[in-house]
């Protein structure tokens, strides 16, 4: 977004709106830090700018710019997974698409969440652990579009420097590695540039228990008890 | 009295930060203090602080001169100095020490260091404040009452900004908790911005409660 | 697409939060689902969410989000996306979608315990979850 300054008339108005703080206040106008912006499109949507000063310019939509608001902007739509938002729809269709089997876990780590944002580039630091555990990164995720090459995690050098508000791995490993998986995520955790928000997508045992969440527990990872529940609705309904 | 505490950074930037307060006990040893704390100020500065401050007159950093910290002294005098220094520091515990006027000295500071600087001293260490760090919160990450707000938008389009900025105005009675919500709800269009719960947390910001 | 997880608060502060969502599978349910996903909107509103938004029409309730204007906007691989303070409001939500066997996918969020319960005051039994396992890295 840019922030036109021949109209802007510097009432500050729109400054605390963008989630990155990108908008700074200049001698009399404001402007956008445009290495900074996500391209959300907040300020253009919310603000009410009393002289319409902030717009888009066609730069925003140009490769490699474009990558920023497909990820960060949820009125945009990715365009190789037909699906609004930074992910694929994991848990909500689960029991039609039976994306997660049991003896299965699918785990989603998103990058520069909660509103702090990432570099694309950024998130190799665990891409390319991943990748040596020989991990498969799901197809119709967006970032793995983005990867020179899945098998390697290397993010593409083009959008590596791409600012985004979050974007999101997402895998499948058999339930019997769990631990070793989620011991190397930690790990690496420790040395990574970015903050990641983590979950874990897992079936419900036939009677309803959730044994991850102890297997979680005796690594150390403490789960979340506010949880996102798919109940079993969808038709038809995929068994394993 | 923990504002000396809870200090975050590395090692290598902790490891010369020591802050030292001597402290007059109200009601057990303040009375007759101020020659043994007049004597203290002058031995610290000495010593070389980067910062000597009284709430009474301000900071040696913003210009207030030693001679006013002293006229400053309250009927229970403090002082609160920081050294840049292990050197310094323990030099002034040194000369404390030495001075022997029966104030109470805390020094906070690496505990590795400061335990050996005792032991060396022949010094008993007689209590700690501890501190245990910040959880669950990592350094880019704003406080837990705005993240609380902050996350109710999954796509991360309520910045913190916004919200630190909204909750300020609810604290100072400029916005209630309904219309702070309304202010801030409309940013995330998904709709599963929880407005209810929303208004319950910037209720805890309305300064009766 | 895990915008519902990673709500930060109290236990007690989650009893009042339920995210409702329902969606059709992309490539699987989804052609001709339109009236299913507007069904299910109706149901929604009928019941009076606390809020509920749409990424096509780009408002939510606080935004004064027109309920008809939505529904008329669905199309095929439209979301809902809505939110409840009170339990027995998602519990009559989901009863209804029992009911009518509309066949979309729907997920609650919200404390694990209360969602089962739920389920099973409704009769439903849960197929999946997604957990969060909180933030994780540094500057």
């Amino acid at each position: 977004m840019k922030i036109n300054q021949e109209l802007c008339v510097g009432c500050g108005q729109c400054l605390p709106y963008c989630p990155m703080g990108a908008i700074e206040r200049g001698k009399d106008t404001s402007r956008i830090n445009w290495d900074e912006c996500v391209e959300c499109g907040i300020c253009i949507r919310q603000v009410k700018c009393p002289v319409k000063a902030i717009y888009e310019p066609k730069e925003t939509l140009e490769w490699p710019r474009s990558v920023r608001k497909v990820f960060s902007d949820p009125t945009s739509k990715h365009e190789n997974t037909g699906v609004r938002g930074r992910g694929t729809e994991e848990v909500k269709t689960n029991d039609v698409t039976a994306r997660f089997k049991r003896g299965f876990f699918g785990i989603a780590l998103e990058f520069g969440r909660p509103g702090v944002g990432t570099r694309l580039g950024d998130v190799e630091m665990i891409t390319k652990v991943l990748a040596e555990e020989e991990i498969v990164f799901e197809s119709a995720n967006p970032l793995t579009f983005l990867m020179e090459d899945p098998r390697t995690g290397i993010i593409k050098a083009d959008v590596r420097n791409e600012k985004v508000l979050s974007g999101i791995v997402e895998f499948v490993i058999p339930q019997e590695n769990l631990e070793r998986v989620c011991t190397k995520i930690v790990d690496t955790a420790s040395k990574a540039k970015c903050i990641f928000s983590w979950t874990i997508i897992t079936r419900f045992e036939p009677d309803g228990t959730l044994p991850v969440v102890a297997r979680l527990e005796n690594i150390g990872i403490k789960t979340s008890k506010n949880m996102k529940v798919n109940v079993g609705l969808g038709r038809p309904l995929r068994e394993d | 009295m923990t504002h000396s505490l809870h200090r975050r950074g590395t090692d290598e930037y902790l490891k010369n930060d020591f802050t030292l307060l001597v402290t007059a006990a109200s009601g057990v040893n303040h009375i007759g203090s101020r020659e043994g704390m007049s004597k203290i100020l002058d031995a610290v500065w000495e010593i070389g602080p980067t910062n000597i401050g009284s709430n009474e007159t301000g900071t040696t950093l913003s210009g207030v001169t030693l001679e006013q910290i002293r006229s400053g002294f309250t009927k229970v005098p403090r002082i609160r100095c920081n050294f840049g220094s292990k050197g310094k520091a323990f030099a002034a515990i040194k000369k404390l020490q030495e001075l022997d006027t029966g104030m109470s000295v805390t020094l906070s500071g690496p505990i590795e260091a400061t335990l050996a600087m005792c032991k060396e001293y022949g010094i008993k260490p007689h209590s700690i404040n501890l501190s245990l760090d910040v959880w669950g919160k990592k350094d880019k990450l704003p406080a837990e009452e705005v993240l609380e707000l902050m996350t109710m938008c999954g796509h991360g389009l309520v910045g913190r900004t916004l919200i630190e900025e909204t909750m300020e105005k609810v604290r100072q009675g400029k916005l209630s908790p309904q219309k702070a919500t309304v202010k801030i709800s409309p940013l995330c269009i998904c709709g599963i911005y929880n407005t209810d719960r929303a208004e319950k947390l910037f209720e805890k910001c309305v300064p009766s409660k | 697409m895990t915008h519902s997880m990673h709500r930060v608060g109290s236990d007690e502060s989650f009893q009042e939060d339920y995210v409702v969502m329902s969606r059709p599978a992309m490539g699987i349910n989804h052609v001709g689902c339109t009236p299913k996903i507007q069904r299910t909107l109706e149901i929604i509103f009928a019941e009076g969410p606390t809020n509920i938004g749409s990424l096509t029409t780009q408002e939510n309730m606080t935004m004064g989000l027109d309920p008809q204007k939505l529904i008329a906007k669905t199309e095929d691989n439209s979301p809902v996306m809505c939110c409840f303070h009170e339990r027995s409001k998602v519990v009559n939500v989901l009863k209804r979608l029992k009911e009518e066997e509309l066949g979309l996918s729907v997920v609650v969020t919200g404390l694990l315990d209360n969602v089962q319960s739920i389920c099973q005051e409704v009769g439903l039994t849960p197929h999946s979850v997604n957990i969060s396992l909180g933030f994780h890295g540094q500057d």
